[in-house]
């Protein structure tokens, strides 16, 4: 456990568990969900949420278990060499999807607003405002979760705007998928709420991490909420073959809004969009210089200058859509075996391996 | 920087000297070379006493009616503190003391044949200020006193307000050169101890010459030095700062200033003008509201102008294009230089104005206002749609009820500006973004400085954004972590404790 | 310190400075506000842009440029050739097609109205009843011509005369399974712009339209709630009334979907008397004149539908309908089905008000 001035209040972990979970993705899902769950896909949206509810608690089991973050239990159960090894997949897990997050948004920015923006100036201005914010420790990264929740959710106000040219008979009728086009479209669904494993990482920053449970189960839930709003008014606003040209459906939902005193609000939606990425990407970031810090016992802000510079590496190295495809591919393959197997697997391991060493200790 | 560092050499130079002279004769010797350090020797009946004093320090009526009469008595100088009709005599032998106090105002006798007890007679002349209206903050409802530049008259004003034996004032003595006093008030069984520490252990910290406000103090002991925002509330009201102590913070009067400082702090505080509390709450709230509100709008209205014509034509409303457009038809500057010329000349107006005596100063505003503003736009150099947005965010930004907070926020439209210049709405979002983890990484006297928005305390939006009424108002914020956390008992209220 | 400082806002300047953002400051560009193509050839397209010279008085004068090319954005750059600033086209709030070009289908030259992230969802799409070239180039009002036809077709939306329509609408018919898109139908007559007819689409080929008289028909039976919209009914020869429509509900009642088993739309009319020719309105006259509408109404909406029926369109979206209630959706089961099908219309009149006077 760290020291109580670093420490958060359980209920904060609401937002970090949601802010890690919404990044680019919930701006253009559905295209990927709908194309094999069609009508159906909010279906995909409810199981993977709740499938990610189960995987929050096997996580819990194990964190109230041993009470120390991934990187010590990992040294507890296989030792330096081989616990080293496995933390290190995880870091680069948790790299990736702050990789992911930001390069996306900045294919985003380019594609949507300006075209011919520098990648490369734009990339290390949004990382200084990760250095600055990871510099800052914990609590100003979990403030900065916090903020980017609150402070752009009237953004979410604005998807009403639609509802006036919705169909909502779209939905219906229910059930005209199988059982195998929803697995499909659920396992396609899960890269939406990947990222609160970041959770193994801060849960001893947490004041009675115990009771922060129920709060990281809600902050999925909001997520859950989220999508599936989202998702609805897109299959009532798009007829299914439109929503597979829109690669980004959400922000062509937003072509429609029109105030009074501004139109074309995606112009608005997607520059504030970048207070949603920054807690994603600065997250990400801390949970994984926490961890090689944890490893190596670098000093902390080399540690994050290292990674920030091979995040812009990677980002800069990154060109044209097929590559950001192909790389959120192998970040959700990575992804869902980490959360679906390797978790409980630990979890078991964790579990039998102290009874061992308490009836061991028992007997000596 | 550099100069700091001279005078910080400078001052330990003086402390030097100060160690070797520990003599009379050669404390004399220095002090005579000021022509207004005067000494008479006089012959009495029972013994030749020698007076010596600043004659710009001390109040000469003192000395004649409550000091000369009386020494035709007095045979040894251990008995002035009877012989005199003035509580504050003071017996010493240490030239330090004496050397102090001849500066602060006290005349010296000491018998010339009897160099090892010396008397120290108090009789400074008090040439403060009255109190008078306060003008930084000034109410229509709501007490009129403000502080003057005697640290005694503002304890006074602070201590009528509070007169309870739990109300301490500490005084500490800052500056190598000015020897300036220094309070620091609070409530014994209230205030958080951790924090009174915090402070006096920063003010006794202090190595610094000259302490001539106590401005200078905050930028000396604030958590961060190099952030714009001020991180402590300065006042001139006894009333704000009485009330502030109340509510378990500390606050630091300086002699010679007339603004008193009050942490930790919030950043929403700054933005609460004291006279809400007169108002009803409603009506507060509103304000305060519209306050918040204004600096947004201060802080985010030209460079939105700038952003949307420069990058996103796309935004204007089809009925608003024209009147843009027409508006900047004739305009050979692009947005940019022509938001910065009228930014610029306005902080060229309140400069002007604020340099000037006040009656000088209104004509200019008056006169730059009207002439400069009608004739930049009929010449063609900026439009009348930015006049007006820019006048209004300026406006905005003097509805600030904290001077210094003001300032902050006219600083930092500028990066806004060039940021939405080089990269549109995107750059006003990354320059909010670097503002918001610039305010949550700010901690007043270790406490958060965004509290209660960061971290999120429920309880204490009470007072922070909007007013509640009083009859909700029975706990002390949490931010202050005090030790009594109740401010009067209601019934049903809960222990004040942090989520 | 003053070293960091001094770096760091040298770092800011040099990365701001080569961030390579194009500007495009509001008054340097030409807007451009409507677009009017046509084929002039087989694949020879011409396309008539309108935007908007801000003259020094603070009138607008309304202008026109027109290039032919067969791609569109290729039209854009011909067009910059022949302007003192660049054509940008994110303020485009109206489209014309021609009625040859429109037959001949528009799905291409909808691309770039898709692919284009600065053009809206809000662009009106219209067909032109003559040239769009000679439409666009005189001006109509104060605004220029774009600004003017949108505020023209928008304002018979917001009133109810015609149904909801814009780029969005469109795609959204194109695309969906089970209905057709209908785009309003301008014409210029003695220089002045008239709102037609309504122009029917099978996909995206124009194939038909509706006159001004039936759109009051069409929009009860598209919409599934709406209001606003008079109608005028001629009885008999000497008795006429015109309506306002409150508030109508169109549900579907669909026994067996996808088999040729009966259609039945009910539709409820709530409605108020605007005008009536022939004497004084007593209680029994109102229950005749509710039973002569829903005749009238009823035949007119089957002569409607049959219509539809014959050229194989669903404007409708009856098979929307039928789609969304059954779980083996075919669409090609459905096409052959349509044009046989037996399609009935209910309709319920309610006469609620009859204005201020009996």
């Amino acid at each position: 456990m760290e020291e109580k001035h670093k420490q958060i209040s359980p209920f904060l972990v609401f937002f970090l568990v949601h802010s890690v979970q919404m990044g680019v993705g919930v701006l253009g899902f559905q295209r990927t969900i709908m194309k094999s769950a069609g009508n159906d896909a909010w279906m995909a949206v409810i199981a993977a949420g709740i499938l990610m509810n189960a995987i929050i608690m096997v996580m819990y089991l194990l964190l109230n278990k041993q009470q120390k973050d991934l990187i010590d239990i990992h040294k507890d159960l296989f030792g330096k060499w081989i616990g080293g090894i496995f933390s290190l997949i995880w870091i680069i897990h948790w790299l990736m999807i702050g990789l992911i997050a930001l390069r996306s948004y900045i294919e985003i920015v380019q594609v949507w607003v300006f075209p011919l923006i520098n990648i490369i100036m734009f990339s290390i201005i949004i990382l200084s405002l990760v250095y600055y914010t990871v510099t800052g420790g914990f609590r100003v990264v979990a403030g900065i979760s916090f903020l980017g929740v609150v402070i752009p959710f009237y953004i979410f106000l604005t998807f009403f705007f639609p509802i006036e040219y919705a169909n909502f008979r779209n939905l219906l009728p229910i059930w005209n998928h199988s059982v195998k086009e929803l697995s499909v479209a659920t396992k396609d669904m899960m890269l939406g709420y990947l990222g609160f494993s970041t959770l193994l990482m801060y849960y001893p920053y947490i004041k009675n991490p115990k009771k922060s449970q129920k709060w990281a189960h809600l902050g999925n839930f909001l997520t859950l909420g989220i999508y599936l709003f989202i998702l609805i008014i897109t299959i009532a606003f798009f007829s299914e073959e439109q929503v597979s040209k829109q690669i980004w459906a959400t922000l062509s939902m937003w072509k429609i809004v029109e105030l009074p005193f501004v139109e074309r609000f995606e112009y608005i939606g997607i520059t504030s969009w970048i207070l949603i990425i920054l807690p994603n990407v600065c997250l990400s970031v801390w949970a994984a210089t926490k961890g090689v810090q944890k490893m190596f016992n670098f000093k902390p802000q080399k540690v994050i200058l290292f990674t920030l510079l091979i995040l812009l590496c990677s980002t800069v190295a990154i060109q044209g859509r097929e590559s950001i495809e192909k790389l959120n591919q192998y970040m959700s393959i990575l992804g869902l075996f980490l959360i679906f197997l390797y978790v409980p697997f630990l979890t078991i391991l964790s579990f039998f391996i102290t009874k061992i060493r308490k009836e061991k200790s028992g007997n000596g | 920087m550099r100069t700091w560092r001279h005078r910080r050499r400078l001052t330990k130079g003086i402390e030097k000297e100060n160690d070797k002279d520990e003599s009379i004769e050669s404390l004399f010797q220095q002090l005579n070379a000021s022509n207004d350090f005067n000494v008479i020797t006089c012959q009495f009946e029972k013994c030749s006493l020698s007076i010596g004093y600043f004659s710009t320090l001390i109040d000469s009526e003192i000395l004649h009616r409550d000091v000369l009469p009386f020494l035709k008595g007095l045979d040894v100088i251990s008995s002035l503190p009877t012989l005199l009709p003035i509580e504050e005599v003071i017996l010493t032998s240490d030239t330090s003391i004496i050397k102090d106090n001849l500066l602060k105002g006290y005349t010296l006798i000491f018998d010339v044949n009897n160099l090892n007890q010396f008397g120290l007679v108090k009789s400074d002349v008090d040439k403060t200020r009255q109190v008078s209206l306060p003008e930084v903050e000034f109410s229509v409802v709501g007490p009129k006193e403000s502080f003057v530049e005697s640290l005694d008259t503002n304890i006074n004003l602070v201590r009528k307000r509070l007169p309870i034996p739990e109300f301490v004032v500490k005084e500490l003595t800052v500056g190598k050169l000015s020897k300036t006093r220094v309070s620091v008030l609070y409530i014994q069984g209230i205030a958080n101890k951790e924090n009174v520490s915090t402070v006096i252990q920063r003010l006794s910290d202090l190595d610094f010459d000259q302490i001539t406000d106590s401005s200078i103090i905050t930028q000396l002991i604030q958590d961060n030095q190099n952030s714009p925002f001020p991180q402590l509330i300065d006042s001139e009201r006894p009333d704000r700062i009485a009330s502030a102590i109340g509510e378990g913070k500390i606050a630091i009067l300086v002699d010679g200033a007339p603004h008193g400082l009050i942490g930790p702090t919030t950043i929403f505080e700054f933005f609460s003008a004291f006279e809400d509390y007169f108002l009803n709450w409603l009506v507060a709230s509103f304000f305060r509201l519209v306050r918040f509100f204004a600096v947004l709008f201060s802080i985010l209205a030209t460079p939105i102008y700038v952003a949307v014509l420069t990058y996103h034509y796309e935004l204007i409303p089809k009925d608003m294009v024209a009147t843009l457009v027409t508006s900047r038809s004739a305009i050979p500057l692009p947005p940019i230089l022509e938001a910065l010329v009228l930014e610029l000349a306005i902080e060229l107006l309140r400069e002007a104005g604020a340099r000037l005596p006040t009656k000088v100063g209104q004509t200019i505003g008056i006169v730059g206002g009207i002439v400069i503003g009608t004739a930049s736009v009929e010449a063609g150099l900026t439009s009348n749609v930015l006049l007006i947005i820019v006048a209004l965010a300026a406006l905005a930004s003097f509805t600030t009820p904290v001077y210094q907070m003001g300032n902050t926020i006219r600083l930092i439209r500028f990066p806004f500006l060039l940021m939405a210049h080089y990269m549109g709405f995107l750059g006003v979002a990354i320059s909010f973004c670097y503002l918001l983890i610039h305010l949550l990484r700010l901690t007043s006297l270790g406490r958060p400085f965004l509290e209660p928005f960061y971290p999120p305390r429920v309880q204490d939006f009470k007072d922070s954004l909007i007013r509640l009424p009083f009859s909700l108002q029975s706990k002390r914020p949490i931010q202050e972590q005090t030790e009594d956390t109740m401010r009067y008992s209601a019934s049903k209220a809960k222990k004040n404790v942090d989520p | 310190m003053v070293k960091r400082i001094l770096q760091s806002l040298l770092l800011t300047l040099l990365l701001t400075g080569c961030m390579n953002i194009d500007q495009r400051i509001l008054d340097d560009i030409q807007l451009s506000t409507a677009a009017g193509y046509e084929y002039i050839e087989d694949d020879t397209l011409e396309i008539t842009t309108v935007f908007p010279s801000f003259q020094t008085d603070k009138s607008i004068k309304s202008e026109t440029i027109t290039d032919s090319s067969t791609l569109s954005k290729e039209v854009r750059d011909k067009h910059s050739l022949q302007s003192e600033k660049p054509f940008v086209s994110g303020k485009v709030e109206v489209t014309l097609y021609e009625w040859k070009t429109a037959e001949k289908g528009i799905n291409n030259l909808l691309d770039t109205l898709q692919r284009d992230p600065s053009i809206g969802s809000n662009v009106f799409l219209v067909v032109v009843d003559g040239s769009p070239k000679e439409l666009l180039s005189k001006q109509y009002g104060n605004p220029d011509n774009g600004i003017y036809l949108s505020n023209l077709i928008e304002q018979n939306i917001e009133t109810g005369l015609i149904h909801k329509t814009n780029l969005h609408q469109f795609l959204y018919k194109l695309y969906a399974e089970g209905i057709d898109p209908a785009l309003p139908v301008i014409k210029q007559e003695d220089g002045q712009v008239k709102l037609t007819a309504v122009g029917l689409f099978e996909n995206d080929k124009l194939v038909g339209q509706i006159e001004e008289e039936q759109f009051f028909i069409f929009k009860i039976l598209l919409e599934r709630k709406g209001n606003k919209d008079s109608y005028s009914l001629k009885l008999n020869e000497d008795e006429e009334i015109s309506i306002y429509n409150i508030g109508s509900e169109r549900k579907y009642d669909i026994q067996k979907p996808l088999t040729n088993s009966e259609i039945i739309i009910n539709v409820k009319l709530k409605s108020s008397i605007l005008e009536y020719q022939n004497g004084t309105l007593k209680n029994e006259k109102i229950t005749y004149l509710e039973k002569e509408i829903k005749k009238l109404i009823e035949q007119e909406s089957l002569e409607m539908i049959q219509q539809f029926q014959e050229k194989g369109i669903d404007p409708l979206g009856i098979g929307e309908e039928v789609r969304t209630r059954t779980r083996n959706w075919d669409q090609k089961k459905w096409k052959e089905l349509y044009p046989d099908l037996k399609i009935t219309v209910n309709v319920e009149v309610n006469l609620l008000e009859k204005g201020v006077v009996e």
